[in-house]
């Protein structure tokens, strides 16, 4: 049983405070869904929580399994068991799925068989393994990529940043039930960041949360993604439009 | 992306995805290729070959 735990999380670059005041925890099993308007500060919470260097934490917590992550590195975060699916990976010559796997400290001793197996179930090509990691890959492959890691690595809890963009409708369906599988089969933890409901058809979440202006403004059951879809998000910015104005009469 | 950050984020997701640390990675020349040696004190062929010279190159070796 494993508990992502953000209490009361504000962040800043140099110039911006882009995180307000988060609170979120997931734990073993659950989905949890991040939906927002663009800009508001969901991709920047997904890099916080990985350890992306810019941002510097001015007030709250972030923990996994009661270790605080905030003073540690990306890499020491991972070993713990927290993976980040990229919302634009980048191509990295020289370094197949195989090498990392090899490097990895989380990797069963039977990566190789299982990768394959995975890669099969995902629909991506023999060869994928062979070469760097998304090299020449579509919008599309580099996303069942991520996918295949995530899985491969055996992560605890997973950010999953706009897995959906770039993926056809069967690709969505096949990663996003792989996921799911994940999450019944192997107690994986997921927070998921997306624009679309099409996603949680497949990876049900069991909360849906609204993020605007760099923190949760409401959070509810599914139906709240399909409700966000139908009438978008002004609903809660015009509210936080208002409470501003009269804030500063 | 210019070139610099698109290397910098590969090494940063080279760290997640490997979950070993090249930040700290401590180049040398070997032969012809590029070998290195994380904190953990691996050496790290993986991630070595195309990262380790931009890593020469960034942190000023020659």
């Amino acid at each position: 049983m494993s508990e992502l735990i953000i209490k009361d999380l504000h962040a800043r670059t140099e110039e911006t405070e882009i995180l307000q005041g988060v609170n979120l925890t997931v734990r073993s099993g659950e989905v949890h869904a991040l939906m927002g308007p663009n800009g508001s500060g969901k991709s920047t919470l997904a890099h916080i929580l990985m350890g992306r260097a810019g941002y510097e934490i001015t007030q709250g917590t972030i923990t996994l399994d009661e270790i605080d992550l905030t003073e540690l590195g990306t890499w020491e975060r991972a070993q713990l068991g927290l993976f980040l699916a990229m919302q634009y990976p980048v191509e990295i010559d020289g370094v197949t799925l195989l090498d990392v796997m090899n490097e990895s400290s989380l990797a069963p001793e039977d990566f190789q068989e299982s990768v394959e197996e995975e890669s099969r179930n995902l629909g991506l090509e023999g060869n994928d393994l062979s070469r760097g990691i998304n090299l020449d890959m579509s919008g599309g492959e580099k996303k069942r990529m991520e996918t295949l890691q995530l899985i491969s690595l055996r992560s605890r809890i997973a950010i999953l940043d706009e897995l959906d963009s770039g993926l056809d409708i069967d690709g969505l369906r096949v990663v996003s039930s792989r996921i799911e599988r994940a999450t019944k089969e192997d107690d994986l933890g997921v927070l998921v960041i997306t624009h679309y409901s099409r996603l949680l058809e497949e990876l049900k979440p069991d909360k849906v949360h609204i993020f605007i202006n760099g923190r949760i403004v409401e959070s509810g059951e599914a139906e709240l993604a399909i409700e966000l879809e139908e009438d978008g998000y002004e609903k809660w910015t015009s509210s936080l439009e208002t409470s501003v104005t009269l804030g500063g009469l | 992306m210019d070139p610099g950050a698109s290397h910098k984020q590969a090494e940063w997701e080279g760290c997640m995805k490997s979950q070993r640390n090249y930040s700290n990675f401590s180049p040398r020349i070997k032969g012809n290729s590029y070998a290195g040696t994380d904190m953990c004190g691996h050496v790290s062929h993986a991630l070595s070959d195309r990262l380790a010279p931009v890593l020469i190159s960034e942190k000023g070796f020659a």
